[in-house]
Formats: structure tokens, sequence, C-alpha cells
């Protein structure tokens, strides 16, 4: 637990001096406190039009606040890990980038189907396919609440829809520079059916999620209903002298009752995108020529980073 | 759920803007999402209608940022679900905020807001004891439901006199900026609001507060929605809400529908029908007829925390009274105008009497204070009246050394630390201000006309700079001021809750001294009669908090206290009417306590 503890403090004040680093803040570390000085502009930028430049100290660990006890402390959750967290995903919700050439894997070993053929390549060249990336998040909520998201991302040209996982390409992603672009093929699929594909697979994903949880909410969710209604029919079977309005009026709050279990068990899951990303995803584009004793075709491979293919 | 709006954007006829943070899960964005594949799906699925609105928007308006910056908010976002995991964010959230602004919390409040969410699954009556804090447990409750993005909408129903400080504590311990609700329009356009139940449960404010569904409901004082043919409980029985948070000191006060009542609020059919709970636990109106099993049955709604279990202890209160001899002049006076006040209550009756008795608890607080009363109504008076209050006037302005203020100094330079003098009579706190200065003491006045800034200023003065604080009533409200352990009361409100609330400053959590409570008595006077019967009859610097708010509080056994002192003055006719007339208001009080106990099978 404490190794756990010691692992988060770690990584948030790698997040913390990262945010602050990225922003082009005076960054200055003394032992276990970051100092951080922000100027008139930055303040503006990240607080809003009327802050003024300030200085900040932070530390990560309760124990170091023996060393300075003016300081901030900053943890998983603390008010200034919650501002910042707001801030950045405020700040980093969309992108336009392309992913080099490099994050290609190898070309798969051609198949050779008889004795002799041969594979001569006529030419080859790299093109970037439009494709576009959303992250998802979905909020499932029951007898608790938790999130958990997932990235998708498709090729506008063939509509193939693949899961994304940042950290895998994130060591090939460059800027969307106008040498991106000029290569860039021309997408088929409209930006609207593209969202509603990516929207699908997150769907898809969903209905494929281990649902052992909604049991546990409605179960709760039954025997609450069931004392309610047990509740509310015996007050009305008891009261059976009440006048009808007032036996309207009890019909109503049981209706409101019932309401409220539903709210707060009945199993549901919200989904939302969180990060859009419009990506140029490099595609190697090899024509070869298969010769065999009386043969000759040609095959045109494609791979990029998410699929190969090969085609006659 | 929170959408964060990059660029302004209309929807309906509400305008979001940049920056803007939708707080969680806006119903109104998701739409259910139609799988036809899915007959036997076991859950709902939202989705949310405006993504791809955002995405085109966020296309046409060049918002694009760079790679560092979308894949910091990447890291941010799986930090973010890293720290739901923890068993109170809130806490986590808070904890720095709380350690600089010295706001203390316990173990208690703690795995109460734990309780509430995991256990109880937010519907709940928090009965903690009173000052164990109660309204620091239910904001947790609420920071937390707001950080793990369960609740949008939110009404805080309290008595008109606690909205304002609702509103503040939750700014200032909690970082939650509520609304107070004035209006019926304020219903629908805030999220976060505080509302009198008064003004709630009236008129067009009723229609206004019934047409909204809310995420959480908290209702302090819950005590007041005790009987189900009030307006209160109509109201409260009325609303849609997912969380319910009843907040009392006392839920019992009377009998057991009372209780009964309170939790069909909360979870109807807990203790079945009335004619059931009555069948099955009452057999009087205060006596259950197994407390055990029904014990058991509220545990399963109820938390309660007391002060033997919270394991706190307090450090001691040592109470010293001080017997002060009144200077013959003092005296005097003292005389004259008691024997003014019988004159014009035997000639004028009883109501006419009653504002008078100021005037002599100020003689014994100091002359410049009855000087100041009788200055005013010299002014007002009518001619007949008039040389009489000339002459005591006067005489009250001829004294210029008052006996308590120099016993006072005597007993500040005993104590050689930081002191909090407290006083009813803004007069009296001028003096002594001017009286330490003289005597070349650092000292720093506090009362009801400053302003909120600078009365935390004063605050702050008191806790640096200065050793003594001279303070009228309203310091006893509100304020902390653990750093000091010594506390004179110059003279004693007549209200036992009042002087519990000045006690309260500073012998309370965060205390790690043993505590002085000097009080200040003039021999042979009312006061002197007041402050053995508080302190000596029903011992009341010794009882609980929770006796005392019980017995003396605004819906306390004995709330007409001061009213029955005020009346035990003015008919005495002499002073051994006045010691039995007091010796029966004791009996009263000791009686009360005891009936208390024998009902308080449930707390």
């Amino acid at each position: 637990m404490d190794s756990l503890k010691a692992a988060h403090d770690q990584e948030v004040a790698s997040f913390v001096c990262a945010f602050y680093r990225l922003y082009r803040a005076k960054i200055d570390t003394d032992g276990r406190v970051v100092r951080v000085s922000l100027d008139d502009a930055l303040a503006k930028e990240l607080d809003g039009q009327w802050a003024r430049g300030y200085e900040l100290e932070f530390v990560f660990r309760e124990q170091d606040l023996r060393e300075r006890e003016t300081a901030e402390l900053v943890t998983l959750g603390s008010y200034r890990f919650h501002y910042l967290v707001q801030l950045a995903l405020q700040k980093g919700l969309f992108c336009q980038i392309a992913l080099s050439p490099e994050s290609i894997p190898a070309q798969p070993r051609l198949p050779l189907a008889r004795p002799g053929e041969k594979y001569y390549r006529l030419h080859a060249r790299i093109t970037y396919r439009p494709s576009l990336a959303i992250t998802f998040t979905s909020a499932f909520s029951g007898e608790r609440r938790w999130e958990e998201s997932k990235t998708f991302i498709i090729d506008r040209i063939n509509g193939r829809v693949c899961e994304l996982v940042w950290e895998k390409i994130g060591g090939y992603v460059q800027d969307l520079l106008p040498e991106h672009t000029k290569h860039l093929k021309k997408p088929k699929l409209s930006l609207k059916k593209a969202y509603t594909r990516l929207e699908k697979a997150a769907l898809d994903w969903l209905l494929a999620h281990d649902q052992a949880w909604t049991m546990i909410a409605k179960q709760k969710l039954a025997t609450e209903e069931a004392e309610l209604n047990e509740y509310y029919r015996k007050k009305l079977q008891e009261e059976a002298a009440l006048n009808p309005e007032a036996a309207a009026q009890l019909r109503q709050i049981w209706q409101v009752r019932l309401k409220e279990q539903q709210e707060r068990f009945a199993p549901k899951v919200m989904v939302r995108p969180v990060q859009y990303a419009v990506v140029a995803v490099p595609e190697a584009e090899t024509v070869y020529l298969r010769t065999g004793r009386f043969t000759e075709t040609k095959i045109c491979t494609r791979i990029t980073p998410f699929y190969a293919e090969t085609t006659d | 759920m929170e959408i964060i709006i990059t660029q302004p954007l209309l929807r309906g006829s509400t305008r979001f803007q940049p920056g803007q943070v939708l707080k969680a899960e806006d119903r109104s964005l998701y739409q259910e999402a139609q799988i036809p594949e899915a007959n036997e799906l076991s859950f709902k699925i939202y989705v949310h209608k405006e993504g791809y609105r955002y995405l085109r928007q966020l296309i046409r308006t060049g918002s694009a940022v760079s790679w560092d910056l979308f894949s910091l908010a990447q890291w941010a976002y799986q930090l973010s679900l890293k720290a739901t995991e923890q068993k109170l964010i809130a806490l986590e959230h808070l904890k720095d905020i709380w350690r600089r602004s010295g706001v203390l919390y316990y173990q208690h409040q703690l795995n109460t807001a734990y309780r509430v969410i995991n256990e109880f699954h937010g519907r709940a009556i928090l009965a903690d004891e009173v000052g164990l804090g109660k309204t620091i447990e239910a904001g947790l409750v609420l920071k937390e439901y707001l950080l793990r993005k369960m609740v949008r909408k939110v009404l805080i129903l309290t008595p008109a006199s606690l909205c304002r400080q609702w509103q503040q504590e939750l700014r200032e311990k909690f970082d939650i900026s509520a609304w107070i609700a004035k209006r019926p329009w304020d219903w629908q356009t805030n999220d976060l609001l505080i509302a009198s139940l008064d003004l709630a449960k009236h008129g067009a404010n009723r229609q206004a507060v019934l047409s909204q569904a809310y995420d959480l409901v908290i209702v302090d004082e819950a005590h007041k929605l005790k009987n189900e043919h009030t307006q209160n409980w109509q109201l409260v029985n009325a609303l849609s809400t997912k969380y319910l948070l009843l907040l009392t000191a006392t839920p019992v006060q009377n009998n057991l529908k009372e209780l009964y009542n309170l939790i069909t609020l909360l979870k109807p059919g807990q203790l079945g029908t009335f004619r059931e709970f009555k069948k099955a636990h009452i057999t009087s109106d205060r006596k259950p007829r197994d407390s055990e099993k029904l014990k058991r049955l509220l545990k399963e709604v109820m938390i309660r925390n007391r002060r033997t279990d919270a394991g706190i202890n307090l450090p001691r209160r040592i109470i010293r009274s001080i017997p002060i001899e009144l200077s013959e002049a003092e005296r005097a006076l003292y005389q004259e105008i008691t024997r003014y006040i019988r004159e014009k209550t035997r000639r004028l009756g009883l109501q006419a009497g009653l504002p008078l008795i100021t005037l002599q608890r100020e003689v014994c607080s100091s002359p410049m204070a009855a000087a100041y009363t009788l200055a005013r109504m010299h002014r007002k008076a009518d001619p007949e009246d008039q040389p009489e209050l000339y002459r005591l006037l006067e005489r009250a302005v001829a004294i210029t050394a008052p006996s308590k203020a120099k016993i006072c100094l005597e007993l500040i330079r005993e104590h050689r630390d930081k002191v909090i003098i407290f006083t009813e009579y803004r007069a009296t706190m001028n003096y002594l201000l001017q009286f330490f200065f003289e005597q070349g003491y650092q000292v720093v006045g506090f009362d009801g006309s400053l302003s909120a800034g600078r009365k935390q200023w004063a605050a702050h003065l008191f806790r640096n700079k200065v050793d003594i604080m001279v303070s009228t009533e309203s310091g006893g409200e509100g304020l902390n001021f653990q750093f000091c352990n010594a506390m004179i009361n110059y003279d004693l409100p007549w209200n036992p809750m009042r002087l519990e609330q000045r006690i309260g400053r500073i012998h309370r959590l965060g205390q790690t001294r043993d505590v002085s409570i000097f009080n200040l008595s003039t021999t042979d006077t009312v006061e002197a009669h007041l402050l053995r019967l508080l302190d000596e009859k029903i011992a009341m610097f010794n009882m609980v908090i929770g006796d005392i708010e019980a017995l003396f509080g605004t819906q306390g056994a004995l709330r007409s206290f001061e009213t029955e002192l005020y009346q035990a003055v003015l008919q005495a006719e002499n002073d051994e009417e006045l010691r039995q007339n007091f010796e029966r208001l004791a009996q009263t009080v000791r009686e009360k306590r005891q009936q208390l106990r024998e009902e308080a099978w449930i707390l």
C-alpha cells in the first residue's frame, strides 16, 4: 500500500512539473520542494484574464511538509491536482497529428504458393490515410459509480475501426505538417459517419463488457422496490377511508419514491467523447510482380500501423 | 459527467462559454442508445448528444493543440481515474486546504461520510451530538458526490438564520459555491441552492421547489420535520431526490411518532406503517416495547456519534468565580437603579419593567454601559421622568474607575498569556479597550458592527499579534480561538446557550491545554444570583454541550429560560424573594434535565 502511494506521489510530482514545464513556467527544484513562478501572461492564460503572476511552492509527500510548512501539499486527488487535471483536460481536447512512417511495422514475408515463385518490387510509396480517433469514457453507475475509457480510430477511406492505445504509438506522433497533407488521401467517409461508427464501436465494447456489476445493482434495486411497494400497499389498505384525493396523492408519492430508487440503483452507463484527434496514418503501399513458371501477377500490399492487407 | 466547452456553443436558449464546466450528468445532453440487437441488455446506455457537434466545431474553429498538450490531457485523465479509487476523494481534495486554514477534522466524521456513501447509499439521518461536526460530515458527503460526479442538482434546506452560515462554511471549508434562494426562479437557474424551509414551503416557491428533481437534498435541523401534518414535513416528503441527508442532534424530542415520521421521510417502510410500528414498538409515547430491536432498525438509517464514542476528550474546564465588591459610588448607583426599576414595575406593570432590567444588568457590567442607556432614555423620557434619569446619568458618569476593570487587569497580569474577554455591551467593550491600552497592553476589539473582512483581520491580529481580545456577543459565534486558553466573562449573558457559545470559542476540538474560565460577578447584585444559579445550582459549566442544547437551545425543553429569569427578577420585591425565585428556576432545570436523561434511551 505504501509503495503504491509512493508511486502515486512520484507520478503526481512528474505530472505537475510536466504541466508547468509545458507552459514554460519557471520551475525551481530544491530537494523535495518545487517552486513554480508564473508571469502575468501565463497566469492570464491559465487562470483567466484578471489573473496576475504568482509563485507557488509544492511538496508531494506529507512528511516533506516538515521541511517547508508553508508549501502546498499536492497529492493524487488534492485540490491543486484536481485543478491542474481540469486545466489539462480543458486545454487538450483536440489535436491534428500525423504518425511517422517508422510506426509502420515491417513488411511481413510474402507467401510463396509454388516452388520457383518470385516477387519483384515494382514500386513503393508512403501515403497518409485520413483517420479520426476519439477517446470515449463510460461512466458505469448502479450500486456504485466508476469510469473507464477506450480510444478507437477509424480509417475514413475504408471505414475500418480499430482500438487505439496511445502509449503504443506515442513515440511516432508528429504535428500535422504540409508534407503530410500533400500525401493525404481523400476521405470517402463523411465526418459524421466516421463519428457514428466510432460511437458504435464504443457501444459494442460496452456490450461485450463483463456485466456482473449489473446483477448487484439490480438485486439492490429489487429489494428496495419490494419494501416500498409493500409499505404503500399496506398504507393504502389501512387508509381505505381516505378521500380519493388523499389516496391519489399517496399513489403519486409512491411513484416518486420508486423513481428515486431507479435513480439510485438502476444500472446504466453514460458514454461521452472526451478527446478527439484527426490523425494522418501512414500507409506503405508496395506493388509487387509475382512470377511463376507460366504466370505473372501484380500484388499490392498496404501496411499501416493498425492493419496490413494484400490485394491482387 | 463533465464536458468542457472550448468554444461558445448555443444549445436551446442556453449559451455555454469557453471553459465552462458542466457539472455531473446533465441528463438533457444524453439520449438513450438504440441497440436493436441487444434485447436482453441488463442495463441502459446513454450516449452524449453533442459529441459530433463539438468535434465539428473544434475542426471548424481550428482549435487543435499540440500533441504535448493533448497527451498531457490523456495523462491527466488517467491520473484522475486513479484518484477515484481512493476511499474518500473529498478528504484528499480538502486535506491541504484544511491544514492551511486550520480546519480540524476527526476520524468519526470521515467514517460517517464514508458510511453514508457506501452503506447507506446516500440516504441517512446524521444525528451526532451537538458540536461533533454534522455540517462537516454533510459537507464531506456533498463534496465526495460532486467530485465523483454523482450529483448535480443539490438543495440544502435550513432555518433562515443558518443560510449564510451554510453558504460560508461550504465556501470556506469545502470550496463549494452555493446560492441562497430568494426568488422562485432561483430553483431553476442554480444547481447548488441553500434555502430556508420557511421560504421553500410557501406559495410560488413551493411550486418551484417541487418542480425540480434533485440529486441530493440536505435538511439541517431536521427535527423540524417531526410532524407529518406540518407543511415542513409535507414539502420534504413531496420532493423528488436521489439522496437525502437529515441532520439533527435530537431525533426524538417528545414522542416516538416524531422519530417514525422522520424515518418515513427517509425510507418509507423501514418501520412499517404507523399502525404496525405502534403495535410492535410503542408502549407509551416515549417508551419503546423493545428498545434493542428498535435500535437495530434505526442503525440501518441513522448514524449517531457521541462524544464518548468519538474518542474526543476535551481538556478540562477550570471555572473560577471572582466576586467583586462594588465601590461605594457603584453600589449607590446599582441600588438607585434597582429602586427605580421596582418602582416603575409596580406602577406600570411587568411589561414596562422588562426593558429596564437591561439597565440593571448594565450597571453590573460597567457604569459606562449604564450611562449610555440612561442618556438614551433621558432623551426619550416623559418630562416628569427626566430629572430622575438625569440624576442617575450624572452618578454613572462620575464613576471613572470601575472595580471590575481593576480585578480584570489583575487576572490578565496573573495569566501572562492570551486572554479573551467577553461582555454583553459595546460601551463596556470600548471602555475596556481604552483601559487596557492605557495600561500598556496591545488589545483588539471584536463586535457585530465589524464587516466580515475586519472580523477576519481582528481574529488574525489576536492570533498573531495582540494578547487581549475584547469581544461582544457577536464574537461568541462562528470564529474559533483554540490558540487561547483563558476567557474572562466580564458579565454574564442570561441565556445559557450564549454562555456556552462563548466558552465554545476556546474550549473546542483542537484545544490542547486546560481552559480557564473566569466569571466576574458583582456581589449582592442580580449578577451574583445568576452566577450562583448557573454555577452552583444547575452546574451549567460542567454540563456537556448536548445537554445544554437539549435544555436551552432553540428547540430545547427550557427555551424560554431567559424570559423566566427576567420575570423572576421583576417579580421579586426584595433580595430574599429574588433568591427564592431563582431557587425555583433551578429546581425546574434540574427536573427537566432528569426527564431528558430518562428519555435518552435512544441516544
